[in-house]
C-alpha cells in the first residue's frame, strides 16, 4: 500500500476535521436556545419540548447546513467560472433575479414560505439564464461578458425591487424588506428534504465537474491541451452553481459573505485541488452558516431581538477574513 | 437667557409669517404639535388639509372635518367610499411635495409613526405649515382627537367621538371582566417570525379584549424565537392580514397546521383580522376590541348582547 501524499493528508484532515465540526454545531444548535428544556419531555414526540428540540432549533440549523453547503460549494465554482477571487452569486445576479421573484410573490399577497420560494428559485434561474444568454459570444460563455452582465442585472433587479416595494400596499413593503434580509426559519420537512436533495444534486454535479475545473485553472489554453471542452465545461458549471445557488437563497433569502470567504479561506487551507476545494467548501459552509445562525437565536436574550443571519455572516466572516488577509499578505489567494 | 431671546425671535418670526399671510386668511395663531414642534397654520380653524396619514384621514371624516381634506396619502383607504375621490399625495414615506403644496393646504397633517420628519422639514421650507400627530398607544388617542378637533374647528365632534372610543372600549372591558384571560399571539409575518410585543396597539387591544399577549416581554413589532411560541402554548393566533387582500388568508392559516403541538392549532383558533382595525389608531378600534373579544371570549357572545 502506497502511503499518500502529504497534501492529500492534510486534505483529507481538513475535511474529517469540518464533518465533524458539522455534528458538534448541529448538537449545540439543539441544545441551546432561549427556552429551558426537559430533556425527557423532549423525547416523547407530540410534546411542545420535542418541536422545540427537534423543529424549531435542530430543523433550522439543518436548513441553515444546507444553504450554508450550497453557498460555499456554488462560490467555488463561480469564483473558478469567471476567474475571479470576488465572483460570488450575488455579483452575478443570481441572488438578485432571486429577490425579485420573491418581492413579486409578496406584493402579490402570496403568504407563507413555499410560494415565495418558488418565485425567488424561478427568479434565480431566470437571472441565470439571462446572464447565461448575455455572456455567450459566438456560442462561447465569455466570463468577463458573464460577470458585467450579472452586475448590470444587479442594478436592474434592485431597482425592480425597490418598484415593487414602492407601488406595494402599507405592510407589504416591510415584508419585502424583511424578506431582502435573508434569515432562517424553521422548514417544513417536506421542504427541508426538497432543498436537501437539490443542493446535494448540485454539489455532486460540481463534484463530477471538479478535475475540469482543475484545468479551467490553466487558463483556456490549458484547459483546452489537456483535453477539456472549455465552453462546454463553462456552460454546465454556470447551469450546476445557478441552480445550487437558487435551491439556497429560494428559502432563506439572500445570506451574504458565505459564498465569497468560505472558499477563500478553504482555498488556504487544502489548496486549489477542486476535488477536495469543493466538498471541504460545501462542508465549511454548513458549518459557517448553522454556527451563525444558532448565534442569531442567542442573540435575542441580549438583543430582545433575533437579528437577521446574514447580519452575523458578515460581523462575524469580515474581520475573520481581513486576519487570514494580514496574516497570509503576499501570498497567492487565488 | 438664549432660550428666551430665541423664543422672541421665534415668536417675531412668527407674527412676520402670520401678519404677511394675514390680509388673506385671517390671523392665525400659533399652535405645538405632538412632539413640540411650533405650528401657524395658514387659517385656524383651517379649511383645506392634506393627511399623509391612513389614521389621521380616518379621525379627520369621524370627528366631521371629511370635507375639509383636499388631499391624502396613497394608503389612506378608509372611510371607504368617501377617500376613493380625493387625490393622492403619494406614499407616506416620500410623497410629493409638489402636489402637496399645490392643493394649497393651510394645514398638512402627518402621523410621527407613518411619516417623516424630512417632510414636514420641506414643507415648512415651502412654507406650508405642518403638524405631526403622535399616537404609540391606544392612551394617546384623547390627545391627537382632541387636537385634530382644535384644529378643524370640530372640538365638539371630536370630544363626542372620545366619549364614544372610551365608552366603546369600556363597555369590550366589562364584557370580558372576571373571565379567564387566554394566551394570544399576534403574528405580523411568519417567516421570519414578526410579532406584536408590548407597546403596540394591538397589544393594548388584546389587553382590552380580555388577552394576554405571550409576547408581552417583547417590545413593539419585533422578531421573536419560535421556540419562545411554543413553550409559551398560546391559545389563540391571531394573524392581521391587510384589508385589500384577503385571498392569502386561508392560507396564511394553514400555515399554522405544522406546529400541532400548539393548543390555537389543535384548536382550531388562529384567525385572520384586518390589520388596520387593531393596530391603526384610527376611528375603528371599537370595531376592532370588539372583534378581537368576540374571539378570545366566543361564549361572552357578540357585542350588544352582553347582559
Amino acid at each position: 500500500m502506497t502511503a499518500l501524499p502529504p497534501s492529500r493528508l492534510r486534505a483529507l484532515a481538513v475535511i474529517a476535521g469540518l464533518a465533524g465540526a458539522l455534528v458538534l454545531a448541529l448538537a449545540l444548535s439543539a441544545a441551546a436556545g432561549v427556552e429551558h428544556v426537559d430533556w425527557a419531555a423532549a423525547l416523547r414526540p407530540d410534546t411542545a419540548e420535542h418541536a422545540i428540540v427537534f423543529r424549531a432549533r435542530l430543523g433550522r440549523a439543518l436548513l441553515g447546513a444546507v444553504v450554508g453547503a450550497s453557498l460555499g460549494a456554488s462560490g467555488v465554482a463561480f469564483q473558478t467560472l469567471v476567474r475571479n477571487p470576488l465572483a460570488d452569486p450575488y455579483v452575478l445576479g443570481v441572488s438578485s433575479g432571486a429577490s425579485v421573484g420573491a418581492a413579486l410573490s409578496i406584493a402579490l399577497g402570496l403568504v407563507g414560505g413555499t410560494p415565495v420560494a418558488a418565485c425567488a428559485f424561478a427568479g434565480a434561474l431566470g437571472a441565470m439564464a439571462l446572464v447565461y444568454r448575455l455572456g455567450l459570444v459566438r456560442g462561447r460563455l465569455v466570463p468577463y461578458v458573464a460577470l458585467l452582465a450579472g452586475v448590470v442585472l444587479n442594478a436592474l433587479s434592485w431597482a425592480l425591487i425597490l418598484t415593487i416595494a414602492t407601488l406595494a400596499r402599507l405592510g407589504t413593503t416591510a415584508e419585502i424588506l424583511l424578506w431582502l434580509m435573508g434569515s432562517l426559519s424553521p422548514p417544513a420537512w417536506s421542504r427541508l428534504a426538497l432543498t436537501t436533495a437539490a443542493v446535494v444534486a448540485g454539489v455532486a454535479a460540481l463534484q463530477l465537474l471538479a478535475p475540469r475545473l482543475n484545468a479551467l485553472v490553466l487558463g483556456d489554453e490549458g484547459a483546452h491541451s489537456v483535453g477539456v471542452d472549455v465552453a462546454r465545461t463553462r456552460k454546465l458549471l454556470l447551469v450546476a452553481a445557478s441552480f445550487l445557488t437558487a435551491a439556497g437563497v429560494a428559502v432563506a433569502g439572500p445570506i451574504g459573505f458565505v459564498a465569497i470567504i468560505v472558499p477563500h479561506v478553504l482555498r488556504l487551507l487544502v489548496g486549489t485541488d477542486h476535488r477536495v476545494l469543493l466538498p471541504a467548501s460545501a462542508l465549511g459552509g454548513a458549518l459557517f452558516l448553522s454556527l451563525c445562525d444558532t448565534l442569531t437565536r442567542l442573540a435575542f436574550v441580549p438583543l430582545g431581538a433575533e437579528p437577521p443571519v446574514s447580519v452575523l455572516t458578515a460581523l462575524l466572516g469580515g474581520p475573520f477574513f481581513l486576519v487570514l488577509l494580514w496574516q497570509r499578505r503576499g501570498e497567492r489567494l487565488f | 437667557m438664549a432660550t428666551s431671546r430665541r423664543t422672541v425671535v421665534l415668536a417675531l418670526a412668527l407674527a412676520a409669517g402670520a401678519c404677511s399671510r394675514g390680509p388673506k386668511t385671517g390671523a392665525a395663531a400659533a399652535v405645538t404639535d405632538e412632539i413640540g414642534r411650533p405650528v401657524t397654520p395658514r387659517a385656524l380653524p383651517t379649511r383645506r388639509v392634506v393627511s399623509l396619514a391612513p389614521n389621521v384621514t380616518e379621525l379627520l371624516f369621524a370627528i366631521g372635518a371629511g370635507d375639509q381634506v383636499v388631499g391624502i396619502d396613497r394608503y389612506s383607504d378608509q372611510p371607504a367610499g368617501r377617500v376613493e375621490r380625493l387625490p393622492s399625495v403619494g406614499s407616506d414615506y416620500e410623497p410629493s411635495l409638489e402636489k402637496i403644496v399645490g392643493l394649497a393646504p393651510d394645514l398638512v397633517l402627518l402621523s410621527r409613526s407613518a411619516n417623516r420628519r424630512e417632510t414636514a422639514d420641506a414643507l415648512e421650507r415651502l412654507g406650508v405649515p405642518s403638524f405631526i400627530t403622535e399616537t404609540p398607544a391606544v392612551a394617546d388617542m384623547p390627545r391627537t382627537l382632541r387636537d385634530l378637533g382644535a384644529l378643524t374647528g370640530h372640538a365638539a365632534d371630536a370630544a363626542r367621538q372620545l366619549a364614544a372610543l372610551q365608552g366603546g372600549l369600556a363597555a369590550v372591558r366589562a364584557r370580558v371582566a372576571g373571565q379567564r384571560r387566554p394566551r394570544v399571539l399576534v403574528v405580523v409575518w411568519p417567516e421570519p417570525l414578526y410579532v406584536a410585543g408590548r407597546e403596540t396597539f394591538t397589544h393594548d387591544l388584546i389587553e382590552v379584549a380580555g388577552g394576554q399577549n405571550v409576547a408581552a416581554d417583547a417590545r413593539g413589532y419585533t422578531t421573536f424565537p419560535l421556540e419562545r411560541v411554543l413553550a409559551a402554548a398560546p391559545e389563540i393566533i391571531i394573524l392581521p392580514t391587510h384589508a385589500a387582500s384577503g385571498t392569502g388568508d386561508a392560507a396564511a392559516v394553514a400555515y399554522w397546521s405544522r406546529w400541532p403541538t400548539l393548543p390555537a392549532v389543535r384548536d382550531h383558533r388562529v384567525f385572520a383580522i384586518e390589520d388596520a382595525i387593531i393596530s391603526r389608531p384610527g376611528a375603528r378600534l371599537v370595531q376592532g376590541a370588539e372583534r378581537l373579544a368576540a374571539l378570545l371570549h366566543p361564549a361572552r357572545g357578540p357585542a350588544g348582547s352582553a347582559p
